[in-house]
């Protein structure tokens, strides 16, 4: 799995993929804030898979681009953005640890991601999302 | 002068600059420390200052955030990212 040993792995959910490419976006100022103080410091951010495809099916639905949809998927398969796949292993591992009565609402896929990674509560973590680090 | 003196901490950085030595000289001076404190403090001064190589995958989304502003791309709403569930599901 892509950044499995760094200590500060950030989770890039659709949201903020959204305030990354569409510059109208209220979130977007913040967003790239966000990135100019992360790219400083020694962060890994990582992609799901399922995260691109969501961010890219709105962006086509609403900004109604297809051909700048297109390239943006285009950016996405330049090798350029760490990605992990979620595929039929990680979604089965996922529902053994998955508990739907936990407290914390963190998305399923993050928590899914984080256990995945055997990180301890006690390590860096977070989800880029809403363009707000949480 | 604090390299001419040959002391341990000065011959650890025989490539430094005259105005730099200079610099040392005049804070050995004013603070009255030893050679070698000034210059594990000023070292380790230094390094806090000093950043990192920038994060890749960081840098990456900037490059992405900068060429979408170059290639001005927009949608009809503002409130996309915060509300992409509605537009992803309910529309």
């Amino acid at each position: 799995m892509p950044g499995k040993n760094k200590d500060h792995l950030v989770i890039v959910d659709a949201d903020a993929i959204i305030s990354f490419v569409s510059i109208d976006d209220e979130n977007q100022h913040k967003a790239k804030q966000i990135m100019q103080q992360l790219v400083t410091s020694d962060v890994y951010l990582l992609f799901p898979t399922t995260a691109i495809c969501e961010a890219v099916t709105v962006l086509r639905g609403r900004l109604n681009r297809p051909k700048d949809a297109k390239r943006i998927v285009a950016k996405f398969q330049s090798g350029d953005f760490p990605v992990q796949a979620v595929d039929h292993a990680t979604l089965t591992e996922a529902g053994d640890l998955f508990n739907p009565m936990a407290r914390r609402k963190t998305p399923f896929l993050t928590r899914l991601l984080l256990l995945l990674q055997n990180v301890s509560t006690q390590k860096p973590f977070s989800a880029l999302t809403n363009g707000i680090e949480k | 002068m604090l390299l001419a003196l040959g002391s341990c901490a000065a011959r650890s950085v025989p490539l430094l600059a005259q105005q730099t030595r200079e610099q040392l000289e005049q804070i050995v001076r004013i603070t009255g420390k030893p050679e070698k404190t000034v210059l594990h403090e000023v070292v380790t001064n230094s390094l806090k200052t000093y950043h990192k190589a920038p994060s890749k995958s960081a840098k990456a989304v900037l490059n992405l955030i900068e060429w979408a502003e170059q290639e001005h791309i927009t949608g009809k709403a503002t409130d996309v990212s915060t509300n992409y569930n509605m537009y992803a599901w309910e529309e």
